[in-house]
């Protein structure tokens, strides 16, 4: 016994870094953004706040672009908003149209703006903090989009803050299609620039041009149909013989994000029970 | 030489966390390169600091870390296995053992290319298993080592411009 602890005395520190070593393994292997509690990320309370201040610091730097950037958008949201309505005219004398659109545009619904306090991008999995959470009504799972495009899941929601997984994010699988031909695939980041991301598993004999307009297929119950993600860039590596993979440029820009819109689709809970059962 | 005390730890692990957190880990230099300054105040613990307390210490600056990056285990394991290598590196670079004891180890207490050799190769611990950890989903063999050995030699430019900085003060 005496000659045991003598052992483990002499050999403290190997015991101690193997303790340790097995606490770091545990939390990296048990971590799963949808299930952890709060307390180890960044939508804990003081980590929140921390990043609150920072960003209210930083928060100033790039306002000139997101400015423009916003006119942008909002004189093509203008000119569409005068294209659909002329079409809307067109198309009232069918009365069913009017019913049909109502619907869609109640599906989803923008939830709440709220204002990322701390971005990632360098990291192997990138999240977003945001500084909306529970007292606001927002829920795991609800889609997150800026001016741009899409920007990513809620996974974890603490009282005041949440925390978004990004497209830069291996665990993120988003179904996108191609505007043009309808056909869709799955995109994931490749870990590599914050800029672009992979769409996976599109038919070979899938035409497309660089530039080509992806968007969401509407498939999945976190994003409505036809939200920008990005443009095509090139073909990419090609897994196996009968997919296609493209290098797509994403349109959301995480260096300067800006103010992001939750959306919650209100009939969410209903295709996900159709889904698991 | 004047003795460090506890406090002026407590500050220097204070500032290089904030430091981390806020700027250092957001840089990615060519999308690659990123300085992992924190590694600093692990480095200088005197030398005769058990491993035991070193190892303490590095468990809880990167736990700190990976809470404000949501990345649990990643930045903990790293350092803490940077710690444990600590003495076995001290070791490898120490010229005149008989003062073992009572130094820190700093440019000037065992010279500029051992400390550089030191340096290096505590960063080159780190910054392996953090990427190697990080890449278990995504497995790109040159994109890794390409990270690697960037963020080595930026960290090492950090860790020797943290030592010309702090050698003035003292």
């Amino acid at each position: 016994m005496r000659r045991l602890i003598d052992f483990i005395i002499a050999h403290s520190s190997i015991l101690v870094f193997v303790i340790y070593v097995t606490i770091s393994i545990i939390l990296l292997l048990r971590f799963n953004p949808y299930q952890e509690s709060v307390f180890f990320n960044s939508a804990n309370a003081v980590i929140g706040k921390y990043y609150s201040i920072i960003n209210n610091i930083t928060g100033y730097i790039g306002l000139r672009e997101i400015n423009s950037e916003l006119q942008q958008s909002n004189s093509e949201l203008l000119l569409q908003l005068s294209q659909l309505k002329a079409e809307f005219e067109q198309l009232n004398s069918e009365k069913n149209i009017e019913e049909f659109s109502k619907g869609a545009i109640q599906k989803n619904k923008i939830f709440a703006i709220a204002r990322p306090v701390n971005v990632t991008t360098t990291n192997a999995h990138n999240y977003i903090t945001i500084d909306k959470g529970m007292d606001d009504g927002v829920k795991e799972g609800m889609g997150v989009v800026n001016r741009n495009g899409v920007v990513g899941i809620i996974s974890t929601v603490s009282k005041n803050y949440s925390l978004v997984i990004s497209i830069l994010n291996p665990k993120l699988r988003l179904s996108c299609k191609l505007k043009n031909s309808g056909y869709f695939g799955s995109l994931i980041w490749d870990g590599k620039s914050a800029e672009y991301a992979i769409l996976e598993e599109l038919p070979r004999h899938v035409e497309f041009e660089k530039g080509d307009t992806i968007i969401t297929s509407g498939y999945s119950s976190v994003f409505p149909e036809g939200l920008m993600i990005g443009t095509v860039e090139e073909s990419s590596r090609q897994k196996n013989d009968n997919f296609n993979a493209l290098k797509v440029k994403l349109s959301t820009d995480y260096f300067k994000l800006g103010d992001v819109c939750i959306i919650d689709n209100i009939e969410r809970e209903e295709q996900e029970l159709l889904n698991v059962k | 030489m004047k003795r460090v005390t506890v406090g002026y730890y407590i500050i220097l692990a204070f500032v290089l966390i904030i430091l981390q957190v806020t700027i250092l880990s957001n840089i990615a230099l060519w999308g690659v390169a990123t300085p992992f300054l924190f590694l600093y105040l692990i480095m200088k613990l005197p030398v005769s600091t058990s491993p035991n307390i070193v190892m303490t210490v590095a468990f809880a600056m990167g736990i700190t870390i990976d809470m404000f990056f949501s990345t649990p285990g990643v930045y903990a394991l790293s350092s803490v296995v940077s710690a444990f290598m600590r003495r076995p590196y001290i070791t490898l670079v120490l010229q005149h053992e008989d003062d073992y004891g009572t130094m820190y180890p700093s440019i000037r207490t065992l010279g500029t290319a051992p400390f550089t050799v030191y340096t290096l190769i505590t960063a080159l611990t780190f910054s392996s298993v953090v990427f190697i950890v990080q890449s278990f989903s995504l497995y790109s063999p040159l994109h890794l080592i390409l990270k690697i050995v960037t963020s080595t030699l930026f960290t090492y430019i950090m860790v020797m411009c943290a030592e010309y900085i702090l050698k003035e003060k003292r």
